[in-house]
């Protein structure tokens, strides 16, 4: 590409030269009419010889100097882009689902999100998560902090913060996962997504070459008693209505919320969470909760490097009330990618670098202690099975079908669910 | 070779390549960074300016030479104008072909932490000039991996 650039200039150059010629004769060819001795003609043409050669060589020496410009030139702005592309990113991802649900009729449900993320200084980067409010109307702020880079082991992160609490809320975007909905634990019990104003710190500790530790704690509003407001006719069931809405604390009680993972060979990861604060106005009755989430994903071992398994545990306890009292419930999900060669040259895999097939079973239970219930307690199953299709990693199509149990669940009934959803 | 890549060995070390051949092999190496704004456009940029290849070079042409066959060679450099920023990798030959491993491409050095889930990070990948070719991970040149790049040595 370099020379093809050059090419263009050399040509001008030559070009340049036979125009002096031309103008300049008495340079070049021009013959004194009066002194025809062959000797001066020799002597002449040995002039403009070592003339011509002495002029190549200026433009040499000025052609290898505009390449060294040219390519001191070109590294400044790779850097600039590459620092441009550091500093700033905007990006959006999006869902769009299909519900056939036995108890109800179909539907059509989505959410696009924007994201803006960026560096105005080295140690100072912001990030911001919106949703549009699809299909609700209503958008919202999932994320907009801002972190101070202080040290590995110790940052700050202040504005509206994603909860970590388990592994599911922090790791929601619907591109990345591999099932239409979240796990009815993380749903109903963790109340995805989950987001709050507040503060925290956030680090990372390099235990050793092959182990990785890092943690995240942060002072919220916290949760509130809305869970609580009417039992029965609660919009969402579990806590989903007690999160604030990003609104001002009801109580002035900050809750603490924290999570610290162990990271094996970047291949392995366990997470432990904890939640603490009061949630009623005008009464020290506590919210806790804890979780623990894990997620292997095996590497470089023949066939298990095709699977991947996540779980997650949670559970939370509410003082003082009896609708509910607690609430608990976990997942377990494998998911198998491959891909056959017979269809590299099908319409399926022809134009992509790397598609991919998945094959996902999901088993859950949720369980909620509240004497609304008869029997003191509600209980919820669920088991899902599903298949992928990924052309390129940030797009992905997925059909699910749900076997659902239980008055505690995302849907009282068996259903399928088919979506598709993309991230840039 | 590090967690996350397959494992290839045992690699053809000790080999012998010239600093001349490195160096021309490095200033060819290009690559397509995403700009700020979606499908804005890409634009393909040299990895290696040609000081960073005069230096990095002869020392991949002497840590093949003394590498063992379970050994991969792992180099870091610093950005001329940004030290701050770094360029990191891998290489090895495997049957008579250079392979190049690209980590890390001008990143600043300081991370807070590990990435968290939803930080997006700079993506680019590396482009194959004449020759030159992804590694595949699957049959059929399917599962590119787009930081990696084979060079034929002969």
């Amino acid at each position: 590409m370099r020379e093809q650039m050059w090419a263009p200039i050399v040509h001008q150059i030559g070009f340049a030269l036979f125009l002096s010629c031309l103008l300049l004769p008495g340079t070049l060819f021009a013959q004194s009419s009066n002194k025809p001795t062959g000797t001066h003609k020799e002597d002449s043409v040995e002039q403009l010889r070592e003339q011509l050669q002495r002029i190549e060589e200026q433009h040499q020496r000025e052609l290898a100097d505009l390449k060294d410009r040219l390519g001191l030139v070109e590294q400044r702005q790779s850097s600039l882009s590459d620092e441009l592309a550091q500093n700033i990113r905007v990006g959006a991802y999006g869902a769009v689902a299909f519900e056939s649900f036995s108890d109800r009729r179909t539907t059509h449900d989505g959410n696009f999100e924007v994201l803006i993320s960026g560096n105005f200084h080295d140690r100072v980067r912001v990030y911001t998560e919106i949703d549009l409010g699809l299909p609700h109307g209503t958008a919202d702020a999932e994320q907009a902090y801002v972190d101070l880079l202080l040290a590995q082991p110790f940052n700050v992160r202040a504005g509206v913060l994603l909860i970590p609490f388990g592994k599911f809320n922090l790791d929601h975007f619907d591109p990345r996962r591999d099932l239409t909905r979240p796990p009815s634990v993380a749903r109903l019990v963790t109340p995805t997504t989950w987001s709050d104003l507040g503060f925290g710190a956030f680090g990372f500790f390099p235990v050793s070459d092959n182990i990785k530790a890092t943690y995240e704690i942060q002072m919220i509003n916290g949760l509130t008693d809305k869970f609580l407001a009417t039992p029965g006719t609660i919009p969402d069931p579990g806590l989903q209505s007690a999160r604030t809405g990003l609104r001002s604390d009801n109580n002035g009680d900050k809750a603490i919320v924290g999570r610290g993972t162990l990271k094996f060979f970047d291949q392995y990861e366990i997470g432990f969470s904890g939640y603490r604060g009061q949630y009623k106005p005008g009464s020290n009755d506590l919210i806790t909760g804890m979780a623990f989430d894990a997620e292997f994903r095996p590497r470089n071992i023949t066939i298990l490097e095709n699977f991947v398994l996540r779980s997650e545990f949670a559970r939370f306890d509410m003082q003082g009330s009896t609708t509910p009292s607690s609430l608990w419930g976990y997942y377990i999900q494998l998911t198998y990618r491959f891909w056959p060669s017979v269809l590299n040259s099908t319409i399926l895999g022809r134009h992509f670098n790397n598609p991919t097939f998945a094959l996902v079973g999901l088993y859950g239970r949720t369980k909620m202690n509240t004497t609304a219930s008869p029997t003191g307690s509600q209980t919820g199953e669920q088991f899902i099975i599903g298949f992928n299709y990924r052309p390129v990693e940030d797009y992905v199509f997925k059909a699910e079908y749900q076997f659902n149990h239980g008055q505690f669940n995302q849907f009282p009934s068996d259903g399928f669910i088919t979506s598709i959803a993309w991230i840039f | 070779m590090p967690p996350g890549y397959p494992s290839l060995e045992p690699y053809n070390h000790s080999y012998t390549i010239q600093p001349d051949e490195v160096l021309t092999l490095l200033e060819s190496v290009q690559y397509d960074a995403q700009s700020l704004i979606p499908f804005s456009g890409n634009h393909s940029r040299h990895v290696f300016t040609r000081q960073q290849g005069e230096l990095l070079a002869p020392a991949i042409s002497n840590a093949v030479h003394q590498a063992v066959p379970q050994e991969v060679v792992e180099f870091s450099l610093a950005d001329h104008d940004k030290p701050d920023r770094r360029t990191k990798g891998l290489v090895f030959v495997l049957h008579d072909e250079l392979h190049l491993i690209i980590e890390e491409l001008r990143k600043p050095v300081y991370q807070g932490e590990h990435n968290t889930y939803q930080q997006p990070v700079p993506q680019w990948e590396l482009l194959p000039g004449d020759r030159q070719r992804h590694y595949a991970s699957r049959p059929g040149g399917k599962g590119k991996i787009m930081n990696w790049i084979i060079t034929p040595l002969r």
